[in-house]
C-alpha cells in the first residue's frame, strides 16, 4: 500500500498524518503537543536559532519530526508534504531566516542578508536530514511576509473562491488575516501570542486530552473538557460562590485556548471579571488549575491584537463593518471556539452575515500536496495571480492607534466609550456595540477533518546537556519556569521544548558561581516518549 | 460588585482576621457615623480629578485655555492658543512652563488615580510637542531637567511602549529627543553627540534585537552617556550582562531613572538604588 505522510508544522506543536494513497484516506494522526524548539514564539525561536546556529535549531526540529514520523510507522512511504508558516519551514528546511527576523531594514542591511525565494519546491529526505529519503514537498510563500499557512487558510476555506467582501483569520500563536474587497487582498500577521493556543495562560496547554476548551453556563459554571478522541465532554463544576469546584467528569489537566475565551466571556457577561481584576483574584477550575489576573491581562493583550489587526485591514480597504459578509475561522481555536462568545471579546468582528468554522488548514494543504504532488505546479502559478498588500502592524500608525486603546481597555480598565471616542478622533471607525445575528457554520467537529483509525500525542523529549562542576545548589533548577532543567550529580538537562529560550535564561543569570553557560550546552537527540 | 449578602459576610470575617487594624478602624468609622459624628475630613485623604485638574489650572483664563487643550489631546487648538499668545507678545518659556506643560502633568496625575488612560496621556503628549515646538522656535532650547534621547533599537519598529515613556518623561520636565524605531548603535551615537544628551532611553520588544541595546552601551561608555533599557524582550538579568546601562520595567523607572542619572549620580549608583 502507498503511504504519504503530510505535516503541519506550528508554533506551539506539529500534527502528522500517514495517508493511503490508493483510496485516499487518512490512516492515523500524531500530535507533538510542543514545538520543540526553545521559546514561547516564532520570534524566540528565530531568536535561538541565530544565537545558538540555525544548524542546531534545524537538527532540533527534524530529529522532532523525525520521532512524529516513526510514530505513524509508515509502510511503502512515497512522499512528504509539510506546510506551516515562512519561519518554521525555512528553520525545517534549514535555509536562511535571518531575513524574516527584523521587523525594521537596518538591521538586515548591515547583515547583507539575501532572502531566499520561497517558492514552493521539491527537496530529497536525505538532504533535509529526514530519517526516510522520499520526495518532501514544501509549498510556496505568497510574498517575504505570507507564507504558506497564510495561503493555506485562503485556499481550503473558499475564501478566494467568492466574490463577497469576506474576512479569514488562522487563530494561531502568530495569528494570519487576511480581508478581501474585490480582487485585493489585504493580509496582516498579528502576534496574538501564545494565550490564544492556551499556553501563555498560568495553566494553560494545546487543545489536547483534558484540557478545558468551554464552559457551559447554568447555576454554576460546567466545564468542558476534550477527551482522548478530541471530543468535547463534561469535566469539573465550577462554584464561583465558595471558590471551590467539584471534581466531576473527565479529568481536566489545564486551560487552552477556547477554554480562555469562554472563560473571558463567562467573566466578563457576569462581572466576575473587570479588566484587569478578578473578583476574589482568581478563579479556581479544577485540581492545581487556577485563572489568575496575568491571564486576564495576557488573553487581553492577545485578543487586542486580534481586533486592531482586523480593524487596521478594514480601515485599510476602506470599508465598513456593516459590508463584511463572511467570517472564516481556522486554526484549533478557530473550530472549538463559540462564535458568539469569541464575537463578545472582540476577535471575531461582530457584524458578518456569515461565520465558518473550517478547521485546521494548513494540515489539510499539505495533505493536498501529499496526494496529489502535481498541485505544487498550481499552487505556484495562482502566486503570482494574488493581488495582495500586506501591512506591517509593526510599523502601522492605525494599528498602533487602535492597540492602544486595547491596551487600555484590557489592562487600565478603560470603558469601551472612550475607546471609541478615542478612535473617532484619529479617524477610524468605531467598535460596533450591537452584534449582528449571523449564520454559523461548522464544516467539521474537529480541528483535524479526519483523524484515521488512532490518535497518538506525544510530548518531545529533546534534550541539551552539559556537565558543570559545581556546588549543586540548585539556584538554577529551581529558577527555572517551566521546569525545564533538571539536574543529576554533575550533570544537567534542559528540555528544549520547555525551555522558554533566549528571552529567559534565568538558569544563567541567576548562577551565584557563574559556572552555568548555556553555550557549554550540546544536543542530544533521543525519541520522542509517548505521553 | 458584592452581589449576594453570604459573601459579603464572608468578606468581613476574610478581613477581621488578615486586617483587624483596618476592620478596627472600618467598625469604628460605623460606630461613629451611626452616632452622627461628620467624619468630613476623610475625603481630603483621596484626591479627586477635580482637585488635581483645579491645583494645576493656571491661574491666567488664557494659560488655562492652552492647559485645557493640552489635556484634551487638542493639538490644533494647542497650536492655535499658543501661537496667538506668542503673538501678544508672552514669553514662550513661561509658556511653556506654566500653560503647556501642567496639562500633561494633570493627564499624568489623573492617570495615576485612574481617572485617565494610556492613549489620552499620549494624545496630550502631541499637543505638547506641537506647542513646545512653536515656542522652542522663538527662543531655543527651554531649561530642562536634563537632556535625554529615546529611540528603538535597529532591527525592531514597535514603538508604543517608547512613546508612552517619552510622554511621561516629558511630563516631568525632561526635554526629549526622540529618535523614532529601527535606529542603528552609529546613528543613536551621532546623536547624543548632536545633542549632548545625559542619557538614552533604548527599548525593544523582540529578543531578536535586545543585542543591539548592549552594543549601544558598550559603545557609549566612552561618551559617559548610560543607557536605560527597556520594553518587552529585556529584563533586569539581561541588563546586568553588560555595563553602562540600567534596567527600567515601567515608564515611572524611566522617571527615576532620569532624574537619578540627571541628577549625577552615574550608572552603578543608579543600579545599586533601583536594581
Amino acid at each position: 500500500m502507498n503511504q504519504a505522510i503530510n505535516i503541519d508544522i506550528g508554533t506551539s506543536g506539529i500534527r502528522a498524518q500517514l495517508l493511503n494513497l490508493m483510496d485516499s484516506s487518512v490512516l492515523r494522526t500524531a500530535i507533538l503537543s510542543r514545538n520543540p524548539l526553545p521559546g514561547a514564539n516564532v520570534v524566540d525561536h528565530m531568536d535561538f536559532a541565530i544565537s545558538y546556529g540555525q544548524g542546531t535549531a534545524h537538527e532540533i526540529l527534524v530529529s522532532a519530526i523525525n520521532s512524529l514520523i516513526n510514530n505513524l510507522k509508515p509502510g511503502k512511504l512515497k512522499r512528504i508534504a509539510v506546510c506551516g508558516n515562512p519561519i518554521q519551514l525555512s528553520i525545517f528546511e534549514g535555509i536562511e531566516i535571518r531575513d524574516l527576523a527584523f521587523a525594521g531594514r537596518n538591521a538586515l542591511e548591515k547583515m547583507r542578508v539575501k532572502p531566499p525565494k520561497r517558492d514552493g519546491h521539491v527537496v530529497s529526505g536525505n538532504e533535509i536530514g529526514l530519517s526516510t529519503d522520499v520526495d518532501v514537498i514544501i509549498p510556496p510563500s505568497i510574498k517575504h511576509e505570507i507564507g504558506a499557512d497564510a495561503l493555506a487558510m485562503m485556499i481550503k476555506t473558499g475564501f478566494l473562491d467568492t466574490h463577497e467582501t469576506c474576512m479569514v483569520t488562522d487563530y494561531g500563536t502568530n495569528a494570519e488575516m487576511a480581508l478581501k474587497v474585490g480582487d485585493r487582498i489585504y493580509t496582516g500577521s498579528a502576534a496574538a501570542g501564545s494565550a490564544i493556543e492556551g499556553q501563555q495562560i498560568s495553566k494553560g496547554m494545546l487543545a489536547t486530552p483534558g484540557a478545558i476548551a468551554d464552559l457551559r453556563l447554568s447555576g454554576g459554571w460546567q466545564a468542558l473538557v476534550l477527551d482522548e478522541k478530541l471530543r468535547l465532554v463534561e469535566g469539573p463544576r465550577i462554584n464561583l460562590r465558595n471558590g471551590t469546584f467539584k471534581a466531576t467528569g473527565y479529568p481536566a489537566k489545564g486551560i487552552t485556548g477556547t477554554g480562555v475565551i469562554a472563560l473571558m466571556y463567562a467573566g466578563l457577561v457576569t462581572g466576575i471579571i473587570k479588566p484587569p481584576h478578578i473578583e476574589g483574584d482568581k478563579i479556581r477550575l479544577g485540581k492545581g488549575i487556577t485563572f489568575i489576573e496575568e491571564d486576564v491581562i495576557e488573553a487581553g493583550k492577545a485578543f487586542g491584537a486580534l481586533r486592531a489587526g482586523h480593524l487596521t485591514l478594514m480601515h485599510e480597504a476602506g470599508i465598513a463593518y456593516e459590508n463584511l459578509e463572511t467570517m472564516y475561522m481556522c486554526g484549533a481555536s478557530g473550530t472549538y471556539v463559540d462564535p458568539q462568545k469569541a464575537r463578545f471579546i472582540g476577535i471575531v468582528p461582530a457584524t458578518p452575515k456569515r461565520i465558518v468554522q473550517c478547521g485546521n488548514t494548513s494540515l489539510e494543504l499539505a495533505k493536498d500536496l501529499a496526494f496529489d504532488p502535481d498541485y505544487l505546479s498550481y499552487l505556484n502559478e495562482m502566486k503570482k495571480s494574488i493581488l495582495a498588500n500586506h501591512i506591517m502592524f509593526a510599523s502601522s500608525p492605525t494599528f498602533a492607534a487602535i492597540y492602544i486603546q486595547e491596551i487600555a481597555l484590557w489592562n487600565e480598565g478603560m470603558p469601551l466609550e472612550k475607546y471609541n471616542a478615542n478612535l473617532e478622533r484619529s479617524g477610524i471607525q468605531p467598535i460596533p456595540q450591537k452584534l449582528q445575528e449571523s449564520i454559523i457554520e461548522r464544516r467539521y467537529e474537529r480541528d483535524i477533518r479526519e483523524l484515521g483509525k488512532s490518535l497518538e500525542i506525544m510530548e518531545p523529549k529533546l534534550g541539551f546537556f552539559a556537565t558543570i562542576q559545581c556546588s549543586s545548589c540548585d539556584t538554577c533548577v529551581q529558577g527555572c519556569p517551566k521546569e525545564a532543567l533538571s539536574r543529576e550529580n554533575e550533570s544537567f538537562r534542559v528540555n528544549t521544548a520547555r525551555c522558554l529560550g533566549t528571552a529567559c535564561r534565568k538558569c544563567e543569570e541567576r548562577c551565584p558561581e557563574k559556572k552555568f553557560s548555556i553555550n557549554n550546552f550540546k544536543l542530544e537527540l533521543p525519541e520522542a516518549v509517548e505521553m | 460588585m458584592i452581589r449576594h449578602i453570604d459573601i459579603a459576610v464572608q468578606k468581613i470575617f476574610e478581613m477581621k482576621e488578615k486586617e483587624p487594624a483596618k476592620f478596627k478602624k472600618l467598625i469604628d468609622e460605623g460606630i461613629m457615623i451611626g452616632l452622627g459624628v461628620d467624619l468630613g475630613d476623610r475625603s481630603k485623604e483621596v484626591t479627586t480629578a477635580n482637585q488635581i485638574e483645579e491645583q494645576r489650572r493656571p491661574k491666567d483664563p488664557e494659560y488655562a485655555a492652552v492647559t485645557e487643550a493640552v489635556i484634551g489631546g487638542n493639538s490644533a487648538e494647542a497650536v492655535k492658543l499658543t501661537a496667538a499668545l506668542i503673538g501678544k507678545g508672552k514669553d514662550p518659556t513661561d509658556l511653556v512652563l506654566h500653560a503647556l506643560m501642567p496639562g500633561i502633568q494633570t493627564v499624568c496625575e489623573l492617570y495615576d488615580i485612574g481617572e485617565s488612560y494610556m492613549p489620552e496621556i499620549l494624545l496630550a503628549n502631541e499637543a505638547l510637542i506641537e506647542g513646545v515646538k512653536l515656542c522652542q522656535e522663538k527662543i531655543g532650547d527651554v531649561h530642562s531637567q536634563g537632556k535625554l534621547i529615546s529611540l528603538v533599537i535597529e532591527g525592531d519598529l514597535h514603538d508604543i511602549g517608547k512613546n508612552i515613556v517619552a510622554a511621561i518623561l516629558r511630563a516631568n520636565g525632561f526635554e526629549v529627543v526622540d529618535l523614532g524605531s529601527d535606529i542603528t548603535v552609529e546613528a543613536a551615537v551621532k546623536a547624543v553627540k548632536v545633542a549632548n544628551a545625559d542619557l538614552v532611553i533604548g527599548t525593544t520588544l523582540m529578543s531578536t534585537t535586545k543585542g543591539g541595546l548592549k552594543a549601544l552601551a558598550e559603545v557609549l561608555e566612552s561618551e559617559d552617556v548610560p543607557v536605560a533599557c527597556g520594553g518587552a524582550a529585556i529584563d533586569r538579568h539581561f541588563v546586568e550582562t553588560f555595563g553602562n546601562s540600567v534596567y527600567g520595567r515601567t515608564p515611572l523607572d524611566a522617571v527615576k531613572i532620569a532624574k537619578k542619572i540627571c541628577g549625577g549620580k552615574n550608572w552603578k549608583e543608579v543600579r545599586k538604588d533601583l536594581h
